[in-house]
């Protein structure tokens, strides 16, 4: 079971089949049957989405090629999440289900936006910004805050300024 | 409190639902509806004197369950 990224599932479904199969084939494995498992609220975000498509393979690949595949998996970014088992057979029925992407007539609708579902995940909000150093948190605010406001001294500079003023009475 | 109602303690009555139900363990992560039944409301898996399944059954309910978690079918949490 492979997670894509819906952005790679827009641009068409056989590009977005076309990874997780290419693969296989590039680590020597040959492909029994890939289709599309559906598109789903995922129930937690990841990488800030909180929709997927989900694809379902069966395929067989040699020993000396896991172990790449895997690599290949964890570098690719728009695969987001996989589940590699072991199975003894192909499921009954399963064939059947693959062999329906290959009508002529088989379309896919395009998958929903990322705030469309039973509830949404994810929320821009100012919290969710990414925060670097605390001086450039400093930088970035707006004038008139606090941050601005205060007036900052050389520890030097005052040191001297209070020894005048000492001298001085 | 000589004949009087039991107050306080623990409430140690639980709703087993396997045996209640005759349920069969689902062992298939795909089967997300099916998995549900064995969540609690914040996501924690029910434990097997509430489903009320055998060794075996429980532990195939809980390996279905974190695969799911760990394909987003499942929250972890919530």
């Amino acid at each position: 079971m492979f997670v894509l990224d819906n952005d790679v599932v827009r641009a068409g479904w056989s590009t977005a089949k076309a990874l997780v199969t290419d693969l296989i084939a590039k680590h020597g494995g040959t492909v029994t049957t890939a289709r599309h498992w559906g598109e789903h609220n995922l129930a937690y975000p990841i990488n800030r989405k909180s929709r997927a498509t989900y694809l379902l393979s069966y395929y067989e690949i040699p020993n000396e090629g896991i172990n790449g595949f895997v690599r290949d998996l964890d570098l690719s970014v728009p695969i987001m999440r996989y589940l590699l088992l072991a199975v003894d057979a192909l499921p009954e029925g399963e064939e059947a289900e693959a062999a329906k992407e290959g009508a002529s007539d088989f379309a896919l609708p395009e998958p929903p936006r990322d705030d469309v579902g039973e509830y949404r995940l994810w929320e821009e909000s100012e919290d969710d910004r990414p925060r670097g150093p605390r001086r450039d948190r400093t930088e970035e605010a707006p004038e008139g805050t606090a941050v601005d406001s205060v007036e900052t001294k050389e520890p030097v500079a005052a040191a001297a300024e209070a020894a005048d003023s000492t001298e001085e009475k | 409190m000589a004949g009087g109602k039991k107050r306080g303690g623990r409430n140690t009555r639980k709703v087993i639902v396997a045996k209640s139900q005759k349920l069969v363990a689902p062992a298939d992560y795909k089967d997300v509806e099916g998995l549900k039944k064995y969540l609690g409301p914040q996501g924690q898996i029910h434990a097997r004197s509430r489903t009320g399944f055998g060794a075996q059954d429980q532990k195939s309910i809980k390996r279905a369950i974190k695969r799911a978690r760990h394909l987003a079918l499942l929250p972890f949490v919530g």
